[in-house]
């Protein structure tokens, strides 16, 4: 077991190095400086402020410093946002992104997984053809396609709750059903899917001829096995909607990280492409490490696979 | 012995008792012919209504935005500054002498023939906006245009409004034009195209780049297998917009940029998916002979291996056209797609998602048109899947 | 003859419906057994043994519907119980042994768990030290060694003849009046089987239920049962005391079976004999008796006509038309050659 988690971190570790060198090297590659904006600065300007950024170093000497900053979670200065830290950006956009997240993770484990396992129990009936249309449909359509649909229909059409904006909860409903709308329906299908194949399974036969009640059928024997691959979905879903995304911030005017990442992108502000790059891939890492330890915990059998 | 005849058996019947030959009995016993695997997907496919519908719908979507720009006679970047903002339908009052004219919501009056089609606009004699009153004339009569609080009114000399309003689509711009005066139907077409071009060169790449990765992998297996597929582990675990935003910044908007991108992010699953299927394959007697015969490699791969996983390929592939429309869609959204002037589907929905209030049909109509190619694309690939699923093959 | 019967089923069909049809898995089987005995169900792959005994629990799977006959335990009928007193039947009175030994437990919970959970369904007083316990003599009475610590084991720990091991223990658990264990060796190696069988031997000693045990292999039959039924097409074709299906053999179909048998005293000697052919399609089942296609001495009367029972002793009796007593005598001699 003890191998099996320090095998596992070993892996995060190495990605999470690739992740950070990666971005460094691509971003250190960009034709052009951070500071060669449209209208060209003075040479003199751009000296000083690539000496006042550790510019004018060794790229390897700029890497292994980089390395260790982010070592001590500090990403450094904004290139453009003067005398602000890239680190008190990201304070001030994630509450406002993460609040989103939480909400719309609530959602999806309330609606995700038990929608499935009606669906499954009742395949092929009526509740099942139900939850498999609506759910087909909200799995292709993107997240910010239905957004204008919803805005359209509820802040333009209707006008019951505002086109942007976070300031009072009104603003958040939205956006959080944008983001919990795809996910829902993704994990709906798969816990169905999984279910199913659980439900025709030889040991739950078994289980049926031991005279137990359906519930504890069910539950005890269906649910634990069939949530086994949907734990990885979920897990990475939560993960990414934690550190925000891109369109609905946008779309919604949420000032959250999504929408930094996405203003950092078009105001070449690189520190920040970096850190929010290595951030989520850190979160996401870190997600898929968890998700691993929960795998283990549910299927036994995974120690021996591992092997 | 005594005998014991059950209830049914109670008629009365001739008992016949010269032998048979087994062969006689098995020319009665074979029933229907033997159909082979793909006639049996086909057959299936063309039983499944939507998959009909699904290709149907696919077809016209890739005439639409083959040849349908060059229909429309006008051009995805000649803008008529004048004419922005144009919806599909417009609402002309008609005054007694028989002028027609449409109001914009911009506070600009055109004439019209009374076919909607937008042939003047008139300038105001005299604005005053204090008032909120702009004056007009035309044919030697006055009209008011009042924008109080209650809207915008179109009224004659008495203030009184005009006898006759009706809705009718715009005949200059059937879809109508864009904040800066662009033809949305010739947009929408051309950016379908832009789409379409994407996705499928896309799925292509992520073809060839899969199958070969993943057919190596697979074919060779033991210790080239492990580290191929571990490279292809840690890339998985990057996530994959992350990876292709960073690329978009590195290369820069450009329909070629993000073609790239895109390919280089897409592949890690069709690599495993053909690896899997390969693993699976190759020690099946076929595949074996092959190899002991002496085939290379390669064309073992390519005539025996691939022909033998071809539709979970297929599948896959079909599936993934989809997902690549909605990542360029989603990354020309945020800017880092294709370059604007040039329309894709994407750039459309960014343009159009800020005149939501005043302009919805700018962000509708291409929300329509991506909404549609991928539950086609979806719909037709559910359905090559479970035509193919052998478990259902009965 | 007031033999108590344990089990009686009459005129049973089981059909499953698919997408392509209807799939006559069971058609018309009658068959009783008493309490006590030891019988065993013979026939290829296909002939609908295990679909006959999941019917008689009525464990089919979502598609499969008993759609004719009766099925009585104890003198009720199984085909009309409420849930609850399914479940209780279910639970304590018939034990089931799947053919799976690979898949029939749950993956993710302790060999334990599953034996206890049986212990305990209808049996709330029971403490979990005493239910542990129970489970523990069950892991001993199957032969199992070490059998605390397996309690805590996960199946995919153990090996196929274990899980097994496993499987009748839990199918014990509640002192059954009826085992039925469905081809326990079949995913087995031989040495594995043999231990088996010699189990299913001893737990008839020592809890006293009757047991159905269905296989492909005569030879196994032979070595355990008092009565055998032969099924094929989803039919009874032959049924009777071991000495009368192998001595007075009355049906080609078990004279088949029987000529399939590997000879022992044969060592390396010549290929096992197989039926040619294979089983009728039980979508559109034959008119006649389902073996003619298939059976040496076919006559055009098999083709048309399902022949009734013929009772040859008062334990015997088998349905081919060989037998009618009607049968023009000369065909009767050339036949017994
Ligand atoms: N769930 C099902 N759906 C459709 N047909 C089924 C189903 N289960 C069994 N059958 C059919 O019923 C028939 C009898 O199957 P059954 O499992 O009883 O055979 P068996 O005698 O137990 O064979 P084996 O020795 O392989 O276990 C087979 O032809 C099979 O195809
Ligand atoms: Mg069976």
């Amino acid at each position: 077991m003890l191998k099996y988690i320090s095998k596992r971190f070993a892996m995060m570790v190495i990605t999470m190095f690739i992740i950070i060198t990666a971005t460094f090297f691509l971003m250190r590659a960009i034709p052009g400086g951070p500071f060669s904006f449209d209208r060209a600065l003075p040479p003199s300007v751009e000296e000083a402020l690539n000496a006042k950024y550790n510019l004018d170093k060794p790229l390897i000497e700029q890497y292994f410093d980089y390395l260790l900053s982010i070592l001590r979670f500090d990403f450094g200065p904004s290139y453009v946002y003067f005398g602000r830290t890239v680190n008190e950006m990201i304070a001030d956009g994630w509450p406002d992104s993460a609040k989103l997240g939480i909400a719309s993770s609530i959602l999806i484990l309330i609606f995700g997984v038990p929608l499935g396992i009606v669906a499954a129990l009742n395949q092929n009936k009526r509740p099942d053809r139900a939850i498999m249309v609506i759910s087909t449909i909200g799995v292709v359509i993107p997240s910010f396609v239905l957004a204008t649909f919803l805005l359209y229909f509820f802040s333009v059409k209707l006008e019951i709750l505002p086109t942007f904006g976070v300031d009072s909860w009104k603003g958040y409903i939205l956006p959080t059903i944008c983001l919990a709308v795809g996910p829902i329906c993704g994990i709906t299908r798969l816990s169905r899917s999984s279910m199913l194949d659980t439900l025709s399974q030889d040991y739950m036969r078994t289980a049926e001829s031991k005279g137990l009640s359906r519930s504890r059928i069910i539950v005890v024997h269906g649910l634990r096995n069939s949530l086994i691959p949907v734990v990885t979905s979920l897990g990475m879903t939560f993960a990414a909607l934690l550190t925000g995304t891109f369109v609905i911030e946008k779309i919604f005017a949420v000032p959250g990280l999504g929408r930094y990442f996405v203003s950092s992108i078009t105001n070449r502000d690189y520190t920040a492409v970096m850190a929010l790059t290595i951030l989520s891939s850190a979160i996401m890492v870190v997600a898929v490490f968890i998700i691993d330890i929960i795998y283990m915990l549910l299927d036994p059998r995974i120690k021996l696979y591992d092997k | 012995m005594s005998e014991k005849h059950d209830e049914k058996n109670h008629e009365p019947f001739i008992k016949d008792w010269t032998y048979v030959q087994k062969e006689e009995l098995n020319a009665e016993s074979t029933t229907g012919k033997t159909i082979s695997y793909w006639q049996d997907v086909r057959r299936r496919l063309r039983k499944n209504k939507l998959a009909g519908g699904s290709i149907v719908v696919i077809i016209l979507i890739l005439l639409a935005s083959t040849v349908g720009q060059t229909l429309t006679g006008k051009s995805y970047d000649a803008q008529q500054l004048s004419l922005r903002n144009m919806p599909p339908v417009i609402e002309i009052q008609t005054a007694e002498d028989g002028t027609n004219f449409y109001i914009h919501q911009d506070l600009k009056v055109f004439l019209t023939d009374q076919h909607g089609f937008i042939t003047d606009e008139i300038p105001p004699v005299s604005a005053s906006l204090a008032d909120k009153l702009f004056t007009y004339e035309y044919k030697g009569k006055t009209y008011n245009l009042s924008f109080s609080g209650e809207g915008i009114k179109f009224e004659d000399e008495n203030r009184q409004p005009l006898p006759e309003k009706r809705k009718i689509w715009n005949k200059n711009y059937l879809l109508g034009t864009d904040s800066i005066g662009r033809d949305l139907l010739t947009r929408l077409l051309y950016g379908g195209r832009v789409s379409l071009l994407v996705a499928f060169l896309v799925t292509i790449c992520t073809l060839v780049i899969g199958v070969m990765y993943g057919g190596i992998s697979g074919y060779y297996g033991a210790n080239l297998d492990i580290v191929m597929m571990r490279l292809v582990e840690i890339l998985m675990a990057i996530p994959s917009t992350i990876y292709i935003i960073l690329l978009m910044v590195y290369f820069g908007q450009g329909i070629y940029n993000i073609l790239i991108a895109m390919a280089l992010t897409s592949w890690l699953g069709m690599a495993q998916l053909v690896r899997g299927q390969v693993l699976s394959l190759k020690e099946q007697e076929f595949i074996l002979a092959a190899k002991t015969v002496g085939v290379s490699p390669l064309k073992i791969i390519l005539t025996h291996l691939l022909p033998n996983c071809i539709g979970p390929i297929v599948v896959s592939a079909t599936l993934s056209i989809p997902g690549a429309i909605a990542t360029e869609a989603f990354m020309s959204f945020i800017g880092l797609g294709v370059k604007p002037p040039m329309p894709s589907w994407g750039i459309l929905s960014n343009e159009g998602i800020g005149a939501i209030r005043s302009s919805p049909y700018q962000i509708l109509l291409p929300s329509i048109a991506i909404s549609l190619t991928m539950f086609a694309f979806n719909f037709l690939g559910d359905s090559l899947r479970d035509a193919m699923d052998p478990r259902q093959r009965k | 003859m007031t033999v108590d019967k344990l089990l009686e089923v009459n005129n049973l069909r089981t059909s499953f419906f698919t997408f392509s049809g209807e799939v006559q898995a069971v058609r018309d089987v009658s068959f009783s057994l008493n309490r006590g005995e030891i019988i065993g169900v013979v026939g290829e792959s296909g002939s609908g043994k295990s679909v006959t005994f999941l019917s008689v629990t009525r464990l089919l799977s979502e598609s499969g519907k008993i759609v004719g006959g009766n099925i009585l335990f104890e003198g009720e009928d199984v085909t009309q119980m409420p849930t609850l007193k399914l479940r209780k039947l279910r639970n304590n009175q018939i034990g089931m042994v799947f053919q799976e030994p690979m898949t029939s437990l749950n993956p993710t919970l302790r060999v334990g768990t599953q034996i206890i959970e049986r212990i305990k369904a209808f049996n709330k007083r029971i403490s979990n030290r005493e239910a542990s316990k129970r489970a523990e003599q069950l892991l001993e009475m199957v032969r199992i060694p070490e059998a605390r610590k397996h309690l805590n084991s996960y199946p995919y720990e153990m090996s196929g003849g274990m899980r097994q091991r496993v499987m009748f223990a839990m199918a014990i658990a509640c002192n059954p009046k009826l085992l039925i264990a469905d081809e326990p060796t079949t995913a087995l190696d031989v040495t594995i089987q043999k231990q088996i069988l010699k189990l299913i031997g001893s737990l008839r000693d020592e809890i006293n239920t009757s047991i159905i045990l269905i296989t492909h292999d005569l030879g196994v039959v032979a070595e355990t049962c008092e009565r055998v039924v032969v099924m094929y097409g989803g039919m009874i074709m032959e049924e009777g005391l071991v000495d009368e299906i192998f001595y007075e053999t009355a049906h080609q179909y078990t004279v088949g079976l029987k000529k399939s048998i590997p000879d022992v005293n044969k060592v390396g000697g010549t290929r096992l004999f197989s039926i040619s052919g294979s089983p009728p399609s039980l979508i559109d089942p034959p008119k006649g008796c389902p073996f003619t296609a298939r059976c040496d001495k076919a006559m055009r009367v098999c083709v048309n006509h399902c022949p009734p029972y013929f009772q040859l002793s008062p334990t015997h009796r088998s349905m081919c038309w060989l037998l009618d007593p009607e049968m023009p005598s000369n065909l009767a001699v050339e036949s017994v050659q």
